[in-house]
């Protein structure tokens, strides 16, 4: 802050907000500037040395970016934004971090209070409009009131199942001056996020545990959000049991551990399928039971008893329902179960031997695998190729589609939140900004966006913000010419019928990363794509790599919609 | 079936927007609504009837008891609404 503020001074309602930012230790805005906010872009200017704007190319972009930033760090992903489109172009992020519980605070500007209703320029009632897809949003009614709501804005953006909060100020207000006001605590009735389950549930569930025959973890984003994956290893290593994982879940646990089946549901393994099909009991911790999870919901886990973990009631026994439900935070449920395992003497591994033997003939039956081309890049190939170069060591995103289902199945993930994909929503355009909001995060790590043709079309724009923060940022282009996974469908429930999924027009991505400032590379030949993948990571700054792969490869196994796990088609 | 449900609420602008849009948003049609102030100066009581399956609607009234500002949100059992004039009272559409 440029001076230390004087509490009983009137202040203008920007600076109220810049100081409300800095009191919660932003250090990064994502956003785009225009008429109902340029007292807060005035003002901003005299924050330059606690906070860094980023300017974005597009509000869709600075929200994605604000996503990127919030799943590496923890922390809250900040975007500002203009009235009118500029805050309409910001519902798919919004609708984004809703989906995938993303803490962020976006603050859109709105036309002067005293045009509010009459269709004023650039007006548009943004607080109805993301009613459905925020956690809560406010509408600013006096600069006074600035404070308080920016602080409850980022506490509920954070706690409990965190995921987005906006904030709508009217231009005149950013101008108004008052004195700043904090109440001393917070005061949100109805608002009290449940740490700790039930003491005597949690009791229950363990006896459970200790019995089950056959047991298996499903887990998934909230134990990163809960920033539990060392209590998960522990339960998972001091019970032996075996464990699959939700694709949002997928960065929580060691992929390469011997205890991981990989992912399960539409895209998951034949042994993680195989196995939460066959389960006496299922221990669902941070996992929503979403329907790309169980596929057909009569034929799900027949013979399984269900413990299910989450902060979030609601998403207890809404699609399948449990037999012992837990509501807490996952990190702090799992050191429950583990104090009470302590207590009592642990499983022998060898009680489990039966249900691993069978494990291991499912994964022996079928494990994930490709034939390679000689002269096509196949896409697996690629996605293991990343994985090797990288070690795992990347934080890396996707886009939605083909590209995000084999990368989720051949990657090796290491380490928590160094995996950001869209996996609620399903967003096409999300990998390129979401990889730049965390490369500007943590400008000395190794960051790869790994996206589709399709959805690098999307919001390719933003490589021109990439190149002007300099930001180290590789992306790699899975370039089929296809809408991949609509055509897969196409192909496999419509009798290859092929109806506008052909992007027969594509920029030459080379000369376009070029043209903005950027590297670009292309791979068309497999014996080309381990230089070409080399020379493009060590390649300092913004870099694109076009990779030319086959045009009509599945995705496989692959449940078809609506049927059960076990009716996996293995290719 | 008709199931009566009890919302208690912050008194604040926006509310039963966010309570309302939640119901519509899932294809529930309100048969009844009534929302007023309370002697809590902070709270607002809405009543209202919607029909639906009942799995279905012990999802929404968890989803709505989710929203920040509710603080409470409840199925009326069949007494509670016996002795509710509201629930009991027939309008004309004119």
């Amino acid at each position: 802050m440029t001076d230390s503020p004087n509490a009983r001074e009137q202040r203008s309602g920007a600076r109220l907000f810049c100081e409300a930012l800095v009191s919660e230790g932003v250090d990064r805005i994502f956003g785009y500037p225009g008429g109902a906010v340029l007292h807060i872009y005035d003002e901003l200017v005299n924050f330059k040395d606690s906070m860094t704007h980023v300017l974005a190319r597009h509000e869709q972009g600075a929200v994605h970016m604000a996503e990127g930033y919030a799943k590496v760090t923890g922390r809250v992903g900040v975007a500002l934004v203009t009235s009118g489109p500029g805050a309409t172009n910001t519902v798919t992020g919004l609708a984004n971090a809703y989906m995938d519980s993303t803490p962020l605070v976006v603050v859109s500007g709105q036309v002067p209070t005293h045009l509010i209703g009459t269709d004023g320029f650039q007006e548009i009632d943004i607080v109805g409009i993301t009613r459905s897809c925020t956690k809560y949003n406010y509408l600013v009614r006096s600069a006074a009131e600035i404070p308080e709501i920016m602080r409850e804005a980022f506490y509920l953006a954070a706690s409990g199942r965190p995921g987005p909060v906006l904030v709508d100020i009217p231009k005149d207000l950013t101008a108004e001056k008052a004195v700043p006001a904090l109440p001393d605590k917070l005061n949100i009735p109805g608002y009290e996020p449940n740490l700790f389950a039930n003491a005597e549930a949690l009791e229950k569930a363990v006896d459970k545990i200790l019995a089950a025959k056959r047991p298996i973890f499903y887990v998934g984003g909230g134990v990163i959000h809960a920033g539990g994956t060392a209590e998960l290893k522990a339960l998972v290593e001091t019970l032996s049991v075996p464990i699959t994982i939700t694709l949002m879940g997928l960065s929580c646990f060691p992929s390469a551990h011997p205890n991981c089946l990989g992912m399960l549901g539409m895209h998951g393994t034949y042994a993680a399928n195989m196995a939460i099909s066959e389960a006496d009991l299922i221990i669902a911790i941070g996992v929503r039971f979403d329907d790309r999870v169980t596929g057909n919901l009569k034929t799900f886990a027949p013979n399984a008893e269900i413990i299910h973990v989450d902060i979030d009631e609601s998403s207890i026994d809404k699609n399948v329902k449990a037999h012992i439900s837990l509501v807490g935070n996952a990190k702090d449920v799992m050191q429950q179960m583990l104090d009470n395992l302590w207590a009592t003497p642990t499983p022998a591994k060898e009680r489990l031997a039966p249900w691993w033997e069978t494990i291991e003939a499912w994964k022996a039956f079928a494990p994930l695998g490709y034939d390679h081309h000689p002269n096509i890049i196949k896409p697996q190939f690629l996605c293991e190729e990343i994985s090797r170069l990288t070690g795992g060591e990347a934080i890396i995103s996707t886009d939605v589609g083909q590209h995000q289902m084999w990368l989720a199945q051949y990657y090796k993930f290491k380490h928590p939140r160094y995996f950001l994909t869209s996996g609620g929503l399903g967003t096409m355009g999300y990998g390129l900004p979401a990889a730049l909001g965390a490369a500007i995060a943590y400008p000395n790590r190794q960051v790869v966006a790994f996206v589709g043709d399709g959805g690098f079309q999307m919001t390719m724009q933003e490589l021109a913000t990439a190149v002007q923060y300099r930001a180290n940022l590789k992306v790699v282009v899975m370039n089929n010419g296809f809408l991949g996974m609509v055509r897969q469908w196409q192909e496999v429930f419509y009798n290859h019928n092929y109806s506008e999924v052909d992007m027969q027009c594509q920029p030459d991505f080379v000369k376009l990363a070029e043209s903005f400032g950027a590297v670009g590379l292309r791979a068309e030949h497999p014996s080309q794509l381990t230089a070409i993948l080399e020379k493009g990571f060590a390649t300092e700054g913004v870099v694109v790599l076009d990779i030319v792969v086959s045009k009509e490869e599945n995705v496989y196994p692959m449940v078809p919609p609506g049927a059960g796990l076990k009716e996996m088609i293995l290719g | 079936m008709t199931h009566h449900i009890k919302v208690e609420m912050v008194n604040r602008f926006g509310e039963l927007a966010r309570i309302v849009n939640l119901i519509s948003g899932r294809g529930f049609n309100i048969e009844k609504l009534l929302i007023h102030t309370t002697d809590k100066p902070d709270i607002s009581l809405a009543k209202l009837s919607l029909a639906g399956d009942r799995n279905k609607v012990d999802v929404l009234i968890k989803q709505i008891n989710r929203q920040v500002r509710v603080t409470e949100a409840r199925i009326l059992n069949e007494d509670e609404v016996e002795k509710d004039f509201f629930f009991n009272s027939e309008r004309s559409s004119e």
